[in-house]
């Protein structure tokens, strides 16, 4: 073997180790949550096997999601619902449902569908924190004006009323347990709306990719993000982003 | 239970981890033996299809549910009702935060109003909310003109309510501000005929600009039209629900 190809036998080997790593993190966050189940004694002697049977597994989930948005409802802050059975995204504070949508696509990590029940119960019976939100959509479309110093200088500025800023509407929420909620508008109409949308993948999968990168650089383990891409009306996607505090909670129901 | 699961795991990880190995090895024989734009192509083609292919064999091989265990009839008879019996008490207790009488939802992105009685939907129409405007009126003063999100409960209700002017709107309008009980100050039959106070100087009103109903224009508070105006006043009583989102 000459130098070069022993360079490139380190240097695929790196890479190689990098891609598995980065590959075989679903399996490594899916046993972390099994560890934290298994620690929780508490919720260990509450959860019935029996769930497990197919008759009894929808109807444990529908538990699972009432317990969580029974908690929810004691915020007084506006809170998110995500029911994935029925399709729908819902508004709500102190429990009473304020506003509500129709889900027009729906994508789900594999990682969901081989998350066994007892971990599903034990994350989705609770609401979850978001601890991230990234949008293109203004939070707060705040328009300064400075005060005129007369009538006329009033006059003159007069204001024109209109809807507020309506720019393409992509969202991502990160949850606990690095659960990522994509949020796209159902329709894109126009260049624009494709630009927005491509930049906006754009950049979460290079900070996705850097992050990836980091933690091997650095010898931690891969963080494995899974991902649950949801398509409603922009209008909606709006409202929601807009509605929702700065530290807002997130009840889901797979 | 957990005992199983995890044997499980052991089972398939075992297979999986072979497969990877497998396909390293066979991937370094290959690229080692050709050319430097092949196995730069290689690499490529291995850094996206390296993660999706192991991902797939993860997915495939590995079962993380333990076997379901074999019961009675009986005793998934009593899990199924006692599933039943808790769900529909937290079905109760969730219904019971729902107002039962009149309350109204604002929504100040699309400038629309619900009303309801209990589940049942009243009227839905355009209103009009708060604009985002922040006034400034030099380095000290400054205001901005958006409408609170959240829940809140009418206060007091009015009829044929007199504005008193706040010193913005003398500011916005580049007016001298008058003193704080000064004539100027009041305008009569601008709120039209009712005024719903939703507290910390918030208030559901008319407007003489019903032609901006649906778009962003107030200083914060909630325009209607005259005949939606009356309806929420007649329906909405003290102590009734606003939830403004």
């Amino acid at each position: 073997m000459n130098k070069k190809s022993v360079l490139f036998l380190i240097a695929g080997s790196i890479l190689t180790a990098f891609l598995l790593s980065v590959a075989l993190a679903p399996l490594t966050k899916l046993n972390r949550i099994q560890q934290l189940i298994l620690s929780n004694s508490e919720f260990i002697q509450q959860f019935d096997s029996t769930y497990y049977y197919p008759d009894l597994r929808m109807l444990s989930k529908e538990l699972a999601y009432k317990q969580a948005l029974l908690k929810l409802g004691a915020s007084d802050s506006i809170q998110m619902a995500l029911n994935l059975s029925d399709s729908s995204v819902m508004l709500s504070i102190k429990g009473v449902v304020i506003h509500q949508t129709k889900v027009q696509v729906l994508k789900k990590d594999k990682f969901f569908d081989k998350m066994p029940l007892e971990q599903e119960f034990s994350i989705f019976s609770n609401p979850l924190p978001i601890r991230k939100q990234v949008a293109t959509i203004i939070k707060e479309p705040v328009v300064i004006r400075h005060a005129p110093k007369d009538t006329i200088e009033a006059a003159m500025n007069a204001w024109q009323p209109d809807t507020l800023v309506q720019n393409p509407a992509f969202a991502i929420f990160t949850t606990a347990f690095d659960i990522q909620i994509i949020f796209e508008q159902d329709t894109n109409k126009n260049f624009q709306d494709y630009r927005k949308k491509f930049g906006f993948y754009f950049q979460w999968y290079a900070s996705k990719i850097k992050k990836s990168v980091l933690n091997f650089l650095r010898f931690k383990p891969q963080v494995y993000e899974p991902v649950i891409i949801i398509k409603i009306p922009a209008n909606d996607l709006r409202t929601i982003y807009r509605a929702l505090p700065a530290k807002p909670h997130l009840v889901v129901k797979l | 239970m957990f005992e199983s699961n995890k044997n499980n795991n052991h089972f398939n990880m075992t297979y999986a981890l072979k497969t990877l190995v497998y396909l390293t090895n066979l991937w370094l024989k290959i690229t080692i033996g050709i050319k430097k734009h092949k196995i730069l192509l290689g690499t490529g083609v291995l850094i996206i299809l390296l993660p999706l292919l192991v991902r797939f064999f993860i997915w495939q091989m590995v079962e993380l549910e333990p076997e379901p265990i074999t019961y009675a009839n009986k005793t998934l008879e009593i899990s199924q009702q006692k599933l039943n019996r808790n769900i529909e008490l937290l079905n109760k207790k969730l219904i019971a935060r729902r107002p039962k009488s009149y309350f109204l939802v604002i929504n100040s992105s699309s400038n629309e109003f619900s009303l309801y009685k209990g589940c049942q939907l009243v009227k839905k129409d355009k209103c009009s909310t708060g604009s985002y405007i922040l006034l400034k009126n030099g380095d000290q003063q400054q205001w901005m003109f958006k409408t609170p999100k959240g829940e809140f409960g009418i206060k007091g209700k009015t009829t044929a309510p007199v504005w008193k002017k706040p010193d913005w709107a003398f500011i916005e309008e580049g007016l001298p501000v008058p003193a704080l009980n000064h004539y100027s100050r009041f305008e009569y039959g601008v709120l039209g005929d009712y005024a719903l106070n939703l507290g910390q100087g918030y208030l559901i009103h008319g407007t003489l600009y019903q032609r901006f109903l649906g778009l962003p224009v107030t200083h914060g508070c909630i325009r209607l039209n005259d005949e939606n105006l009356k309806l929420v006043n007649n329906a909405l009583q003290i102590g009734s629900k606003v939830y403004i989102y």
